[in-house]
C-alpha cells in the first residue's frame, strides 16, 4: 500500500528551497569548496559542500539552539507551508540525525580541554546536544504530537520516511513528517579523514578514479498523509510505495562486497510496493564515492535487475550530508518524478571497469518509479521507492 | 486506539553493580577492540537468544548516550594529540552497536536504533509497531553505561543536572526478544510524546488512557535521578518477580520535552 | 629494512595490544588483515598515528592505504620512500 506524499521542503549547498536545490544537482553542479568556519586541525584541504552566504545569513539567525536545529526547522517551515494548520490532524515527527548538537558541544569540550582551569558553567552548551532534544524542539515548534528519534548514521534519512510511512498507514497518525538534519562537525570532518574516507579531490561517485566521499550540511523534510485526510490537503506530489531495511552483518564500515544486504532491502521495498523490478525507471543510487560502496552497490543492483535503470548520485553537488541524506536525496528523486528528468552525475568522468556501467548525464525521460537507496556505517541499509501515481 | 502488543520470547539483563565479573563472559575478540557498552549490550543479548528457539530477524537497539566515553575519547585525540582514533569515532555514531550486533548474532534484518533519553525504550517498541511479521522475531536491546565523563560532567553542568551524573545512576543493558504475535507476557508502548506547554505527569496520564490495561500498577520515575534505561530496568524485574498483573511504567525527557509509557502484562 | 620490519612489528602489537603476540610471530609477508593476526582493516588505520607522529608519513586516501597496509613489508617499504628524516 503506497502512502501520499504531499510535500517537501530542503536546504542544502545548491540552494535554500527545493526547486533551486534540484536545478543544482540535476545539471550535476560541483558545489564543493574548502571548508571554512571551522578548525579541524587538519593541515590539507577538506572539499565540503557548504551552504552560500546567503542560505547561511538565514540558518545563522535562526531561533533553533544549534545548526542542526536551525537546518530542521527551516526545512520542516517549508514543507509544512503548503499544509497550514495541522491542529484538526493526529501527527507525529520522525527525526534522523548524526551529530544533532555535536558541532556546539565540540566546542565547548575544545575549550575545557584548552582551559581545564576555568570551570564552564554554561548549560545550554549542551543543553541540545541529544538528538531527541532537537526532535522535542522541532516537534513542538508546530504542535506535533508524536516524536520518534532515528539514529542510524547514513541509512537515518530512508528509514524516517519508511517509519513514516508505515505509520500512516497503520492508522497511527493522519499527518507524519520525516525530517533529516546534518550540519558539519569536526567530529564527523575528523572522523572520516582518520578512516581514509575523504577524497581530496573530491567526491566522484562511480568514477575509476574515485578516492572517498565528500561531506556536506544540509536538511531536508517530507510530509506524509493518510488517505483519509486528503481531501484537506493539497494533492499529492508523489507517493510513497515501498520500504526495505536490512543488515549486511559483515563489517563495520565497509558494505558487503557482493552487496547482499543491500539487495534484501531493494527487494523488500520492490515486494511492498508490488512493483517487478523491470517498472524501476531509475535509480536515485547512494552513490558515496568511495571505492567498496559505489561498486558494491552496482554489484547489488545487478542481482535484482536483469536490465540495469539508469542511475545517478548527487553528493558532488550536495555532498554526503549522513542522515539528512535519504530524505534530501529522495526528495529529489519525486522531483525527478514530477519534472520527467533525471538528473546527472557530478564529479564523474571515467567509466570503472569492475563497475561496468556510467551513471547518467541528465536529460528528460519519463520516470513513474524511482528506488532511492542508502546504506549506512555497520551494514545499514536502506531502500525506499517513490511513485508518480498510488 | 490501542497500540499493538508484542510477546516477550525471553529476557537478559545484565546490571554490572550487581555483577563485579560479568567482563569475563565477554570473548577475547570482542575485548580487544570494541567498547564497554557494546559488551554490555553484547551480554545481554546472549542471554536473552539463550531462551529463544528461533533466532531473531531484526534488531532495534535503544540508548539516549550511546558510547559517551569513546566519543569523549575521539575528541581528546582530535584536541589534545592531534589523532582520533577510527574505532573510537565508529563507536561514536550510535548505531554502531546494533551493527555489531547484527554482525555477531547474525542477524540481517532491518537494524534500527533510537536515541530518546529515558523515552528511549518506548520509541523502540514503537519502532516495532513499523515493522511487518517476516521481520519477528525481533531482539530489543536497551542500554546505557554510567562512565567517568558523567562524574567530570557534573563540574561543568549546574546543580539541577546532578542527578544525570550522580554515581547512583544506573547503567545496565536490558534484551527482550519480540514476537509480533500477542501472548503473554507482552509489552507494548505509547508515545514519546510532546508535553510542551503541560506538564510530564499530565501527558503519562494521558497517554495511560490509550493502554490496554486498566488496572496496572504505576512506575513514575522522577527525572534527574533516574537513569534513561531504568524504563527498561522496570520492565526486567516485573518479568522476573510477575506478582501484579500488569504494570505501566511511564518516563520523560526534560530535554526533549516528551514522554511515553510501557506496559507490561503478564 | 629489516630493522625497519623488526621495529614495525613491536610497534604492532604496542599499538594495538596483541598482548599473546611476539614480534617472531609475525610473518612480514603475509596479509596484515584476516588470518594470521586477525586484524581487521580498522587496526590498520589505528597505526596511521604511528606512521605520522613516528616517521613523518601520511597516507593520501584510501586505495594508496590498501596496497600500503597489505604486509608489514608493503608498510615498511612505504616508509622508508616517504618518510621525512629528523
Amino acid at each position: 500500500m503506497s502512502v501520499p506524499l504531499i510535500s517537501y521542503g530542503a536546504i542544502c549547498s545548491t540552494g535554500s528551497d527545493v526547486p533551486t536545490a534540484f536545478a543544482g544537482i540535476a545539471n550535476g553542479t560541483d558545489s564543493l569548496t574548502p571548508l571554512a568556519g571551522m578548525q579541524t586541525g587538519l593541515d590539507k584541504t577538506v572539499l565540503c559542500a557548504q551552504l552560500t552566504s546567503e542560505a547561511n545569513e538565514i540558518i545563522e539567525h535562526s531561533p533553533a539552539p544549534n545548526r542542526t536545529g536551525a537546518l530542521a526547522l527551516y526545512a520542516m517551515e517549508q514543507a509544512l507551508e503548503e499544509i497550514g494548520d495541522l491542529g484538526e490532524f493526529r501527527t507525529g515527527l520522525v527525526f534522523a540525525t548524526t551529530v544533532a548538537g555535536m558541532p556546539r558541544s565540540e566546542q565547548w569540550y575544545k575549550d575545557v580541554v584548552e582551559n581545564p582551569t576555568s570551570i564552564s558553567r554554561n548549560r545550554d552548551a549542551l543543553a541540545y546536544h541529544e538528538p531527541a532534544s532537537l526532535a522535542g524542539y522541532c516537534a513542538a515548534q508546530f504542535g506535533i504530537q508524536g516524536v520518534h528519534t532515528l539514529s542510524t548514521a547514513c541509512s537515518t534519512g530512508l528509514h524516517a520516511i519508511g517509519l513514516a510511512k508505515r505509520f500512516v498507514q497503520r492508522d497511527v497518525y493522519d499527518i507524519c513528517i520525516a525530517v533529516g538534519s546534518d550540519a558539519l562537525s569536526v567530529l564527523t570532518v575528523r572522523g572520516f579523514a582518520g578512516l581514509l574516507l575523504l577524497d581530496p579531490h573530491g567526491c566522484r561517485p562511480f568514477d575509476a578514479r574515485r578516492a572517498g566521499i565528500s561531506l556536506g550540511e544540509g536538511a531536508a523534510a517530507v510530509v506524509l498523509a493518510s488517505e483519509n485526510v486528503l481531501s484537506s490537503l493539497p494533492p499529492p506530489r508523489a507517493h510513497v510505495a515501498g520500504w526495505g531495511a536490512s543488515a549486511d552483518s559483515h563489517h563495520m564500515t565497509a558494505p558487503h562486497p557482493q552487496g547482499s544486504g543491500a539487495n534484501k532491502a531493494v527487494r523488500q521495498a520492490l515486494s511492498e510496493a508490488n512493483l517487478l523490478p523491470e517498472s524501476i525507471d531509475l535509480i536515485a543510487a547512494h552513490g558515496t564515492g568511495t571505492p567498496d560502496n559505489d561498486v558494491a552497490e552496482i554489484r547489488a543492483m545487478r542481482q535484482v535487475f536483469d536490465s540495469l535503470p539508469p542511475f545517478y548520485s548527487n553528493k558532488r553537488s550536495v555532498g554526503h550530508t549522513l542522515a539528512a541524506s535519504g530524505i534530501l536525496e529522495a526528495v529529489f528523486a519525486v522531483c525527478a518524478l514530477e519534472g520527467g528528468e533525471i538528473p546527472a552525475t557530478g564529479g564523474f568522468e571515467q567509466q570503472d571497469d569492475s563497475i561496468g556501467a556510467a551513471p547518467s548525464s541528465g536529460g528528460k525521460a519519463s520516470v513513474k518509479h524511482v528506488l532511492k537507496n542508502s546504506f549506512g556505517f555497520g551494514g545499514n541499509n536502506a531502500a525506499l521507492i517513490l511513485s508518480k501515481q498510488s | 486506539m490501542e497500540p499493538p502488543s508484542f510477546k516477550i520470547l525471553s529476557t537478559g539483563t545484565l546490571r554490572p553493580d550487581k555483577e563485579p565479573s560479568w567482563c569475563d563472559q565477554v570473548p577475547a575478540r570482542m575485548k580487544r577492540r570494541d567498547p564497554r557498552i557494546w559488551h554490555m549490550a553484547w551480554v545481554a543479548a546472549s542471554r536473552a537468544l539463550k531462551g529463544v528457539s528461533s533466532p531473531p530477524r531484526s534488531i532495534i537497539t535503544a540508548t539516549g548516550l550511546g558510547a559517551l566515553e569513546e566519543t569523549r575519547s575521539f575528541l581528546d585525540g582530535v584536541f589534545r594529540s592531534g589523532f582520533g582514533s577510527p574505532r573510537n569515532f565508529i563507536a561514536s555514531v550510535h548505531n554502531s552497536m546494533a551493527g555489531k550486533l547484527a554482525i555477531e548474532f547474525k542477524i540481517s534484518g532491518p537494524n534500527l536504533t533510537f536515541c530518546e533519553g529515558a523515552n528511549s525504550l518506548a520509541s523502540a517498541l514503537r519502532g516495532c509497531e513499523a515493522l511487518v511479521e517476516g521481520d519477528f522475531p525481533l531482539l530489543v536491546v536497551a542500554v546505557e553505561e554510567n562512565t567517568e565523563f558523567l562524574r567530570e560532567l557534573s563540574t561543568h553542568l549546574y546543580p539541577d543536572c546532578a542527578g544525570l551524573t550522580d554515581k547512583s545512576w544506573t547503567e545496565a543493558a536490558v534484551a527482550l526478544v519480540l514476537s509480533s504475535e500477542p501472548g503473554s507476557p507482552s509489552i507494548s508502548a505509547v508515545g514519546p510524546r510532546s508535553y510542551h506547554g503541560g506538564t510530564p505527569e499530565d501527558c503519562c496520564a494521558g497517554l495511560r488512557q490509550s493502554l490496554r490495561s486498566t488496572t496496572a500498577s504505576y512506575v513514575s520515575p522522577s527525572e534527574g535521578t533516574t537513569s534513561f534505561v531504568a524504563p527498561a530496568l522496570a520492565v526486567a524485574d516485573f518479568l522476573a518477580d510477575r506478582s501484579s498483573g500488569s504494570v505501566h511504567i511511564a518516563a520523560f525527557s526534560g530535554s526533549s520535552k516528551c514522554a511515553s509509557v510501557v506496559e507490561v502484562c503478564d | 629494512m629489516e630493522q625497519l620490519i623488526e621495529e614495525l612489528k613491536q610497534k604492532i602489537i604496542d599499538k594495538l595490544k596483541l598482548s599473546d603476540v611476539n614480534p617472531e610471530d609475525i610473518d612480514p609477508d603475509a596479509p596484515l588483515v584476516g588470518e594470521g593476526l586477525g586484524l581487521d582493516s580498522i587496526d590498520t588505520l589505528e597505526l596511521l598515528v604511528l606512521l605520522e607522529k613516528d616517521y613523518g608519513v601520511t597516507i593520501p586516501d584510501v586505495n594508496v592505504g590498501r596496497d600500503v597496509f597489505s604486509s608489514v613489508r608493503t608498510l615498511a617499504g612505504y616508509i622508508q620512500k616517504n618518510r621525512k628524516n629528523d
